[in-house]
């Protein structure tokens, strides 16, 4: 099924939770991130307006920070900009306060004709005819002083200051027998609003809707915008270009072109607004989200349990009250995107995920003009697939890895603590090693995207790791002296990071080419480059045990670092050079026996003519060189352990 | 499969293809369905070979490599001039076999004399053993196809033991003016599904089939034998 049908069928399978509103955060309700019922839209209002049951106006209170409601919309009003559109039940003074006349009227017809006999709406529209809210705001000593006029000579109608009041958003509650309704909250007339503007069909020919082939019952004529709020102009579906008619061709009409019905194009964009403002993993106007659809509503409770503990430490923002709102996540199981989300953040035991079975959507968006955003990447998985390729991935790209883990829990002091761990490298690393860090520039930006493109089709559609990555990245990391911090001075631990991602590339690189490289040191393998970097490594430790013995270990970096970049462009001559460069550290360590056995060791293993031929080296000597390194360091470990327990003193 | 004693089979492919999904396509950011439409297809047998006379029907698709799809950043040409930017996804590596037949065109009866089966047919498949007759592409003209003479359902497909997988609902192609009998304009669509890799098309006139006429009444183009067509009877093949 396309993307369209399967929203569809998530907004259907999702009823329950609709209009509730999610994440609440220190008592503030963010409607953000509510599902919003069809037809209705979001709306920032200060003032509330009370009103007794025949429209009389008994109070009014202002907020000190606008609120975020859910309000009734039409289709015109839910994009409107300049034009005069107006919300039919609660809206800005402008329509309301009779400071714009075409705008109250458009305002008193919508509700007008919308009204019927219920007694709140009929309330609304008796007061707000009668054009007195202004008057009874400032009564009620509504505004603030800086929303009047200087000069105080005029008379006191005629002080506001309507420019700075006409934006003040509106809401009412109205009395009833026994107390108050909020009408933005209110069930019966969101159902009311709905079945007002189901009920006005405006077809002609029975036609069908091209999302789900059943028959149309009012033709959408513009589609909703603020999909994804970072690109808040843009549209998904966009059908009005009626200058450059990108839907030229066969039809000169949007209608010829395409049918969608308003029901299904609300549902589709409330759904999806939804799901990226809760799950989307942003880069500028790139959107990714990943969500599940199933209909099995029996193994929910269960299963969301289990997803609980999963993203144990980014639940911050997703918790949520009500029990209907935890039923949706576990029906529609966006949860997956915050797994997704933390995979791709690499951190993350993926085998923690084996425990689901659904149908998963994975689906990139974005905006290449302001005004339209475009569906870049879309696939549809089964749970086994989806899990085997994210597994996969990580198995594939593993590598030795730092990460920083925030405490957890608020009483341990709030000090991060390092983590090591084998895992893969998170898109967002993978752009560091290949692209250094972010300048924060456009073009950053631009290329970010554009990896993280590429690294999602490699991830879900099968792609071999692209090469030219994989030598960016290697290269990069080839030149340990391009690594500067702030001061200037070489910055050991960006350029470990960034070798070990690109180590990490570069396992996978060879893994769909020819073989998987092993973690570990390979001690008997012959390759010139692995051979070449495990000689790095061990002049790079050589001289390193040297300046350690000497206490200069933090002067200055090694021979070998230096000569890094040289060595992969003329390994052989290179060698030369940085052995000569060692004597004086050699007789520093008496000779430095063990590591002199080593490179003895390492050059037995060259197939002849390998050592003495000076072309570049591959990115594969850099595994070469980490392997080393990292067996040197661990043999370092294990020496020192032993000692301390001997309870020997070292020197 | 059932086979027609005028059926043809040629296998299709090529490094991309897009057909794209009416939905996004209105807005100019192009996204392909995940498998050809009845009509691309028949676009691509018609340009194998075609005359006026006959209609090609296409009886089945078989899917052979793995759905994939790739994005690419377009800079397309705008009505007004300049450039514009766009997202288009494309599939990538696709491969597919085709089974088709065709049908007499009923609605052109002045090309009766034109009906020789034997001969359209064995021109048709000299068309495919040759690449075809025009440029053939795969749903948008940038994506250059070729064709070749197979037998539909030989060698190995990716989703051969895949079982079902569901599209949706999906555009099946187009009622061109001289195709039906109210000279009409109508885009058809269907449920499509696929089965190990198989996409069994029902034919125009199903039941199955959900039609809309977009535009009624059209102008058809004339064909007279002698003056701007030539007689399948009159046509000689190379020496």
């Amino acid at each position: 099924m396309g993307l369209f049908q399967n929203l569809l069928e998530t907004y259907e399978l999702s009823e329950n939770a609709i209009g509730i509103a999610g994440s609440v955060k220190d008592g503030v309700i963010d409607e953000k991130k509510t599902l919003l019922p069809i037809f209705h839209t979001t709306f920032k209002s200060t003032i509330c307006v009370n009103l007794a049951q025949h429209g009389k106006f008994l109070s009014a209170t202002r907020d000190k920070k606008e609120i975020t409601i859910i309000i009734p919309c039409t289709e015109g009003s839910s994009g409107r900009t300049t034009n005069v559109e107006a919300h039919p039940l609660c809206d800005q003074l402008d329509y309301l306060g009779g400071i714009n006349k075409a705008k109250t009227k458009k305002y008193l017809s919508e509700l007008k004709n919308w009204k019927g006999q219920n007694p709140s709406l009929n309330a609304i529209h008796t007061y707000i005819s009668g054009q007195t809210i202004v008057e009874d705001l400032e009564g009620s000593a509504i505004f603030k002083d800086n929303e009047y006029q200087e000069q105080t000579d005029t008379p006191l109608h005629n002080r506001l200051d309507y420019e700075k009041i006409r934006k003040l958003g509106v809401r009412f509650t109205v009395q009833t027998g026994d107390g108050f309704i909020n009408v933005w909250e209110s069930e019966e007339l969101r159902d009311l609003w709905k079945e007002y503007v189901l009920g006005s069909k405006s077809f002609t020919k029975s036609l069908f809707d091209y999302i789900s082939g059943l028959d149309v019952g009012k033709i959408a004529t513009q589609h909703p915008k603020n999909i994804n709020s970072t690109t808040g102009n843009a549209k998904l579906l966009s059908c009005n270009d009626k200058t450059e008619f990108t839907f030229r061709g066969r039809f000169a009409k949007q209608d010829d072109a395409i049918i969608i019905d308003y029901e299904n194009s609300q549902k589709v964009h409330q759904m999806l607004r939804w799901l990226i403002s809760n799950y989307g993993y942003n880069v500028d106007s790139q959107v990714i989200v990943a969500w599940a659809v199933d209909d099995n509503k029996e193994v929910n409770e269960k299963l969301y349990d289990n997803s609980y503990i999963l993203i144990e430490d980014t639940q911050a923002d997703i918790q949520t009250e009500g029990e209907r709102l935890e039923e949706l996540k576990g029906q529609v199981y966006a949860d997956y995107a915050v797994k997704l989300r933390s995979v791709l953040q690499g951190y993350r035991n993926a085998n923690v995920l084996k425990q689901h079975a659904r149908k998963i959507c994975i689906a990139a968006f974005d905006s290449a003009t302001t005004g339209r955003m475009g569906l870049v990447f879309y696939q549809e998985l089964s749970e086994d697939e989806y899990l085997g390729k994210i597994v996969q991935w990580h198995e594939d790209t593993s590598y030795f890895l730092t990460a920083w883990k925030k405490p957890t829990d608020d009483t341990v002091e709030l000090k991060s603590s390092r983590v090591e761990y084998i895992g893969a490298p998170s898109y967002d690393e993978i752009i560091f090693a290949v692209y250094g860090k972010d300048r924060g520039d456009k073009s950053y930006t631009t290329l970010k995207k554009k990896t993280r493109k590429q690294l999602l089709e490699c991830m879900f559609g099968n792609f071999a790791f692209p090469k030219n990555l994989v030598e960016m990245a290697a290269n990069r990391a080839s030149h340990p002296m391009g690594f500067m911090d702030k001061n200037g001075k070489f910055s050991e631990n960006d350029w470990r990071k960034s070798v070990n991602i690109s180590c990490a590339l570069i396992r996978k690189y060879y893994k769909k080419e020819t073989e998987e490289i092993p973690l570990e040191l390979e001690k008997e393998r012959t390759d010139r480059d692995y051979l070449f970097g495990r000689l790095l490594a061990v002049a790079d430790k050589l001289e390193r045990t040297a300046l350690y013995k000497a206490e200069k270990q933090d002067t200055r970096t090694t021979n070998a670092l230096k000569l890094m970049s040289a060595f992969q462009v003329k390994p052989y001559s290179t060698w030369g050079q940085l052995y000569n460069q060692l004597i004086p550290y050699r007789n520093q360590l008496f000779g430095a026996g063990y590591y002199q056995s080593l490179i003895d060791e390492i050059m037995v293993l060259f197939k002849s003519g390998d050592f003495e031929s000076n072309t570049p080296l591959s990115p594969l000597y850099l595994l070469g060189y980490s392997a080393q390194n990292r067996a040197l360091l661990k043999k370092d470990k294990t020496e020192q352990s032993e000692e301390t327990n001997d309870g020997d003193i070292t020197e | 499969m059932e086979k027609k004693r005028n059926s043809i089979s040629f296998e299709v492919y090529g490094r991309y293809a897009l057909f794209s999904d009416p939905i996004t396509r209105v807005g100019g950011e192009k996204f392909s369905y995940q498998v050809p439409t009845y009509q691309a297809i028949k676009g691509i047998l018609e340009s194998v070979y075609w005359k006026p006379t006959l209609v090609w029907l296409i009886d089945a698709v078989r899917i052979m490599n793995k759905i994939q799809t790739e994005g690419k950043g377009i800079r397309p040409i705008k009505m007004g001039g300049g450039n514009e930017l766009a997202y288009y996804t494309y599939l990538k590596d696709v491969h597919y076999q085709v089974l088709a037949h065709f049908e007499w065109n009923e609605y052109r009866p002045e090309l009766l004399t034109d009906r020789n089966e034997n001969k359209h047919h064995n021109i048709a498949k000299r068309s495919i053993e040759r690449g075809g007759r025009r440029d053939v592409f795969l749903g948008t003209r940038e994506c250059q196809a070729y064709v070749e003479p197979c037998e539909f359902g030989n060698g190995d497909g990716f989703y051969d033991d895949y079982g079902q997988l569901d599209f949706g609902f999906m555009l099946h192609g187009i009622d061109y003016p001289d195709e039906n009998m109210q000279k009409s304009f109508n885009v058809r669509f269907f449920n499509c599904a696929m089965h190990d890799g198989v996409i069994i098309f029902p034919p125009p006139n199903s039941p199955v089939i959900k039609r809309r006429t977009v535009f009624e009444e059209q102008i058809v183009k004339e064909f007279v034998i002698g003056q701007n067509l030539l007689s399948v009877d009159d046509e000689v093949g190379e020496e």
